[in-house]
C-alpha cells in the first residue's frame, strides 16, 4: 500500500508531462524540455559506468554520435524508420563499447578518463574524413512526411519514454546483485575479486549497457535535428556536461544524475535568458566549484545527510537544556 | 588440503620466497610467523592469485590453482583478509558481507543475501552495526568485518593476514574465540599470519616459521618457539641458548 502511495506522485507527474504537447505550448518550451530529457538519458546511462562502477568515462558522447550516424545511414540507404533504426543504433554503440572497453577497462582513474576522451577525438576524425558518412559536410536527412508540430510531439513523447526507461534501468541496476557487484568494484577492485567477482566481465557488461541507451537515443535524435555534423554529435562538451551533471547530483545513486540533469539544464537556461550569457557562464562555473568543494558526493547525498543530521538534532536534548 | 611445493617468487633482484614447501591439513589452524619482510604476505598473495610464482606449484584439494585468477581461486573456496583492512567504505556493513554472499554462494536475490549476511554478522558480533557505513567503523570492528566478509563466500579455507595487529588484549581474546568458533561451527580450515606470539601460540595447532623466504621451522607451537633458528631469526645468534 505504502509503495502505491509513494509512486503516485512520480507517475502522475510523468502523465502530466506526457499530456503537455496537447496543450500546444510554445515550440521553444517543448524543445527545452526535450533537451532536458536528452540529458537525463545521457547522464543516467553514463552513471552506470561512471557513477556506480567508478570508471570516469569522457567518451559517452561517442556512443550517442555512433547512434546518430547509424540510424541516419540506415534511413538514407534503406529508408528505415527512425524508430526501428534506433535499435541497430543501440546495438552498434554497444558493440563499439565492447571493442574499446576490452582493453580500456584494464586502466583505472585518470588513464581511463584520458583514453576515453581520445576515443571521441578519433571517432570524430574518422567520420570527418570518411565521405561515405558525409565527411566534414555532414548529412542532410529528408524530413519525415508529417506535420512539423506532430513530429515534434512524437519526438517529445519518445524521449520522455526513453528518459523514464533509463531512470528505471539505473534504479533497477542499483538495487540488484549486478549493482552491488559494480559498487564493490568502485570501492576496491581487488577486494571484489576476493569475493568471487569476475570484475573484468562485470565492468564490460556495465559499459555495454551504458553505451546501448545513448545509442538508441542518438538514433532517434538524428531525425530530430535532421542535419547531422560531427561537430554537433561528437561534441566533447556534451561528454563533459554529462559527467558534470551526474556528479553534481551524485554518482552513487540513480537519483543523482536525474536531479543533476534537470537542475543544471534549468539553471543554465534561466541564467542565459535573464542574465547576460557571459555572466551566466561565470556563475555556472562558480556553482560547480562550490558543489565540488562543499558537496563532493553530490547534492542528493548532501541533502540526505543534512536531513539526517536535522532529524538527530531534533530528538537530541543536550544535558544543559534538561537542567533548565 | 592446501599444498605448496618448491615455491619461488622473485621481485627484481630480491628473492622473496625461495623453494618453500608447505602444507595445511583440513580442519587445522596453522600459523605463519617470521620477522618483517620475510615473505609471509607474499605467500598469501601467491595463494590467493594476486601474484604468480616464478617456480613451484600450489594445489588445493588436489586441483592445481597456481595460475588461476583471484576470483577463480575465491570460487574454489579460499577466502582471505587483508593486512591493512580494506572495507568497501561507501557501502553499509551489511552490504559489504552481502556482496560476497551474492557472488560467492551464487545467491541471486539481494534480500535473501542480506538475511544470510545478517546471520553471519550475528555470528561475528557485528549485528548492531549492520547499517553503518563501513568507512566509519573503528579498527577492531573493521577487522571483524574483514573476517565476516570473507566468511560470506562460504570458504573451506580462510587466510587471515594479521587480524590481531593493533587490537588490545580484550579484543585479541575475543578474536581468538571467534577463530575457534569459525573452525568448530563452520568447519573452516584456517591459515593465519601473526606477529602477536602469545595469541598465535594459543590459537594454532601448528606453526610454520619463515625467514628471508626460507622455511626455518615447522611443527607444534612450543617446538617452533624454542627452535634455535627461529630465535636467531628474531633476536640474532647471540640469544640462542643450547
Amino acid at each position: 500500500m505504502q509503495k502505491i502511495i509513494k509512486s503516485i506522485v512520480p507517475v502522475s507527474f510523468i502523465f502530466l508531462l506526457a499530456f503537455l504537447p496537447i496543450l500546444q505550448p510554445p515550440a521553444y518550451f517543448l524543445s527545452f524540455i526535450f533537451k532536458v530529457f536528452l540529458y537525463i538519458i545521457l547522464a543516467e546511462s553514463w552513471n552506470l559506468i561512471g557513477g556506480f562502477t567508478g570508471y570516469l568515462s569522457f567518451g559517452h558522447v561517442a556512443f550517442f554520435g555512433i547512434g546518430v550516424y547509424t540510424s541516419a545511414m540506415l534511413f538514407q540507404h534503406f529508408g528505415l524508420s527512425p524508430f526501428i533504426g534506433a535499435i541497430p543504433s543501440g546495438l552498434l554503440s554497444s558493440a563499439a563499447a565492447w571493442i574499446i572497453g576490452y582493453p580500456c577497462l584494464k586502466l583505472r582513474g585518470p588513464y581511463f578518463a584520458v583514453v576515453t576522451l581520445c576515443f571521441v577525438f578519433i571517432i570524430d576524425l574518422v567520420v570527418k574524413n570518411w565521405t561515405f558518412l558525409g565527411g566534414s559536410e555532414g548529412i542532410h536527412l529528408k524530413l519525415l512526411p508529417m506535420d512539423i508540430q506532430l513530429s515534434r510531439s512524437i519526438f517529445y513523447e519518445t524521449f520522455l519514454g526513453l528518459a523514464v526507461a533509463s531512470v528505471l534501468v539505473a534504479r533497477w541496476v542499483q538495487h540488484t546483485k549486478f549493482g552491488l557487484g559494480l559498487a564493490s568494484i568502485r570501492e576496491d577492485e581487488e577486494v571484489a575479486q576476493t569475493l568471487c567477482i569476475h570484475t573484468a566481465d562485470l565492468k564490460i557488461k556495465a559499459f555495454i549497457l551504458s553505451a546501448f541507451i545513448p545509442g538508441v537515443a542518438g538514433g532517434i535524435y538524428a531525425y530530430y535535428i535532421s542535419y547531422i555534423h560531427p561537430d554537433i554529435v561528437f561534441d566533447i562538451n556534451i561528454s563533459i556536461l554529462i559527467v558534470l551533471m551526474a556528479l553534481f547530483g551524485g554518482g552513487g545513486s540513480w537519483a543523482g544524475p536525474l536531479v543533476g540533469a534537470v537542475f543544471l539544464s534549468i539553471v543554465n537556461e534561466f541564467l542565459s535568458i535573464f542574465i547576460r550569457p557571459e555572466f551566466a557562464r561565470i556563475i555556472y562555473g562558480a556553482m560547480f566549484i562550490a558543489v565540488i568543494i562543499f558537496m563532493p558526493d553530490g547534492i542528493v547525498t548532501f541533502f540526505k545527510k543534512w536531513m539526517g543530521i536535522r532529524k538527530i538534532q531534533h530528538s537530541y536534548t543536550s544535558p544543559v537544556d534538561k537542567e533548565k | 588440503m592446501l599444498k605448496g611445493t618448491n615455491i619461488t617468487k622473485i621481485f627484481g633482484g630480491l628473492i622473496a620466497i625461495s623453494k618453500l614447501d608447505f602444507e595445511v591439513e583440513k580442519s587445522s589452524i596453522v600459523g605463519l610467523i617470521g620477522p618483517n619482510g620475510s615473505g609471509k604476505t607474499t605467500l598469501f598473495n601467491l595463494i590467493s592469485g594476486f601474484l604468480r610464482p616464478e617456480e613451484g606449484k600450489i594445489s588445493f584439494n588436489g586441483d592445481e590453482i597456481t595460475h588461476l585468477k583471484p576470483y577463480q581461486i575465491a570460487r574454489f573456496g579460499i577466502a582471505r583478509t587483508f593486512q591493512i583492512v580494506r572495507p568497501l567504505k561507501e557501502l553499509t556493513v551489511l552490504d559489504n558481507v552481502a556482496t560476497g554472499v551474492l557472488y560467492g554462494r551464487g545467491t541471486a536475490d539481494i534480500k535473501e543475501a542480506r538475511s544470510d549476511s545478517l546471520d553471519l554478522l550475528r555470528f561475528t558480533g557485528l549485528e548492531s552495526k549492520k547499517d553503518t557505513h563501513a568507512g566509519l567503523l573503528k579498527l577492531a570492528d573493521r577487522k571483524r568485518l574483514e573476517v565476516t566478509r570473507a566468511l560470506g563466500i562460504r570458504p573451506q579455507l580462510l587466510l587471515l593476514d594479521e587480524v590481531f595487529a593493533g587490537l588490545n588484549q580484550k579484543e585479541i581474546d575475543e578474536a581468538i574465540q571467534l577463530i575457534f568458533r569459525i573452525r568448530r561451527e563452520m568447519g573452516i580450515t584456517i591459515f593465519m599470519i601473526e606477529h602477536v606470539m602469545k595469541a598465535i601460540m594459543k590459537a594454532c595447532d601448528r606453526i610454520i616459521a619463515v625467514h628471508f623466504g626460507i622455511k626455518v621451522a615447522d611443527g607444534p607451537p612450543d617446538e617452533v618457539a624454542n627452535a634455535p633458528k627461529v630465535i636467531e631469526a628474531y633476536l640474532g645468534t647471540g640469544y640462542v641458548t643450547d
